[in-house]
């Protein structure tokens, strides 16, 4: 998919104005506090339902304003003739609605993966510093904009965890029974099975092309593997659901005195995790700052490889001010490796970074005071 | 809450407010509807009002709503009386039987187990179902509860505790959207999935 034309009105410092952007690539410069990262946010906005920057809408909304309305004519990579068309409306009376071709649409969960968008900006430095609850985070949106079962399966598993949980207290505290607990379990299990078994089929995935990826950019020698961590496999490399379903009722009833002790349900895939490891050695204790900015492109790039092989359609690349602490000659490779992407938006303050890359001048915009220029 | 500043018509808005599915300003919409409709209007509806509650109690077999001790559809002969289909609340009853698929009889649980809501297993009528699956000559239960998390884990407990008992266990299988409540569907979705159901 890529993006032929946003409007914004209302949206954060942005003018009201009509953008058009290239079919590939699209660099936006200016300076600091103009609106770069709010132009990807818009187009995020769109496509995704949501902002990547704040958790509630009125944020978004420009000072002083009652609305705002965002849209989008978007097209297929494959199929040009194939245009959608993607628009937000939000006051803070009326709320968030979505339009997808001019009708609303009820529940939002039904256009994500739609338009399949992938987003690098310094915030996902937390994948690689923060903690596991970042990376699994990460790990669930790609997973759930492929596969809304697996979106159901979280929500699901994430309500019997909190029932589970409630009922712990309640049966330290001796108004509810052991036995109680076997309704949630069940749910548990069904549903924490079915989300380690795709989360250790995407790992699998990734590890395919990472290496690859940064090895482009590095342009050295250097092998990333990435390792997952869930309490209910001590070994890992076990595939099937059932044996994902046997291992995990196992551990839950192991634990059982511990999680009624501590009010609280110690085993599942709320607590996994992913190390990223250079060479062996995890990559957040031990590598660069450069090194893990690195790390992350190729994972975002492993990424973009992961939804082409699901959705079949190539996603937007928002990389959001990614270029401080890499050399120019990472610089040019990551453009290089970009090549055979869909569509890629790049915001920067340094616009001379680009002055001996291959970049023509309709690729350029500038923008200021929230009006973009091309 | 002082809405207009008149006290009756204030009133009668907290009081239609109340009421599921309506915000303040739907109530007050009705609200001002009431006060300038004819004469009898407001009388009549108070008075269906006061008759609903008076007139009406919970059927003492199956919880649905009757009029006498026994509900309409635990009283007709023509019912099939070797089939319980379990249900959360009265409203599903409704549902269902705007579907004209079904032709057994119906338990109103009235609730679903929710931890986190403070409602336990003891605070449905699960004693009840069992107790109507000992003295009644019951063949099938078709448990026909919402698929939320709660509704699931409700099934589950249910068909626990039915286990041993010599009664084919169903429930509703496909055609009901995941996370859906049963009164908000079609009926012909409901009818689908009453043919379908499957053995649990
Ligand atoms: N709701 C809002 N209404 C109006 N202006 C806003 C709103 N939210 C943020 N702003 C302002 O919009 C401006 C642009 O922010 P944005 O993050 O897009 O800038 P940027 O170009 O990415 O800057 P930087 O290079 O520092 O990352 C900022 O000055 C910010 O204070
Ligand atoms: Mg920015
Ligand atoms: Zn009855």
């Amino acid at each position: 998919m890529f993006i032929e034309e946003l409007k914004v009105l209302n949206f954060r410092n942005l003018a009201e104005q009509q953008i058009s952007f290239n079919k590939h690539l699209n660099i936006i410069h200016g300076n600091n506090g103009q609106g770069k990262t709010s132009v990807l946010e818009a187009i995020y906005l769109i496509a995704i339902t949501k902002s990547f920057r704040v958790a509630t809408d009125k944020v978004i909304l420009q000072y002083d304003r009652e609305y705002l309305d965002v849209s989008g004519r978007f097209k297929s990579s494959k199929d040009t003739n194939h245009i959608l068309m993607l628009r937000l409306y939000y006051s803070e009376r009326e709320g968030k609605h979505i339009f997808l071709n001019g009708n609303k649409i009820s529940k939002f969960s039904e256009i994500i993966g739609t338009v399949p968008v992938i987003l690098l900006s310094l915030e996902d430095l937390d994948i690689m510093y923060g903690l596991p609850g970042s990376r699994r985070k990460f790990v669930d949106i790609m997973l759930a904009q492929v596969n809304p079962l697996y979106l159901k399966s979280l929500q699901k598993y994430k309500q019997a965890l909190a029932q589970r949980n409630k009922l712990l207290s309640e049966i330290k505290e001796g108004r509810s029974k052991e036995t109680d607990l076997q309704p949630w379990d069940v749910q548990l299990i069904e549903h924490g099975a079915y989300i380690v078994y795709h989360r250790q089929q995407l790992k699998d995935f990734l590890n395919q092309s990472i290496t690859q990826f940064y090895q482009q950019i590095s342009d050295q020698q250097e092998s990333i593997w990435v390792r997952y961590q869930t309490n209910i496999l001590k070994n890992l490399g076990e595939y099937s659901r059932e044996r994902l379903e046997e291992h995990y009722l196992q551990r839950l009833t192991d634990y059982v005195s511990n999680d009624i002790e501590r009010e609280n349900t110690l085993n599942g895939p709320h607590r996994d995790d992913f190390i990223f490891l250079k060479d062996n050695h995890p990559i957040k204790t031990f590598g660069s700052q450069g090194e893990n900015k690195t790390c992350l492109i190729a994972l975002k790039l492993a990424e973009s490889a992961f939804m082409r092989s699901k959705i079949d359609e190539k996603p937007i690349f928002l990389l959001d001010d990614i270029f401080g602490e890499l050399d120019e000659g990472r610089i040019h490779r990551l453009l290089a490796s970009l090549d055979d992407m869909g569509q890629i938006f790049i915001t920067t303050t340094l616009s001379d970074k680009f002055d001996h890359m291959n970049v023509s001048p309709n690729q350029m915009y500038h923008i200021e005071n929230g009006m973009v220029w091309q | 809450m002082v809405i207009t500043g008149i006290q009756a018509l204030d009133n009668l808005i907290n009081e239609l407010s109340k009421l599921p599915g309506i915000g303040r300003k739907t109530a007050q919409r009705l609200a001002v509807f009431i006060l300038k409709s004819e004469d009898s209007f407001p009388l009549h509806l108070s008075e269906a009002i006061r008759r609903v509650q008076e007139e009406t109690r919970l059927c003492q077999r199956c919880f649905n709503i009757a009029e006498d001790r026994l509900c309409r559809i635990c009283a007709d002969p023509r019912r099939d009386k070797h089939k319980i289909c379990v249900v959360e609340d009265i409203v599903d009853v409704m549902a269902i039987e705007g579907s004209n698929e079904y032709n057994g009889l119906y338990h109103v649980l009235g609730g679903v187990i929710s931890p986190l809501a403070g409602v336990a297993a003891d605070d449905l009528r699960l004693k009840e179902l069992v107790d109507r699956c000992n003295t009644e000559e019951i063949q099938e239960i078709l448990l026909a509860l919402n698929s939320s998390t709660e509704g699931e884990a409700t099934m589950i407990y249910i068909s626990k505790l039915l286990r041993d008992k010599n009664i084919r266990l169903t429930r509703i299988a496909s055609g009901i959207p995941m996370g859906s409540n049963l009164e908000f569907i079609d009926t012909a979705t409901i009818g689908r999935a009453i043919l379908t159901r499957q053995n649990l």
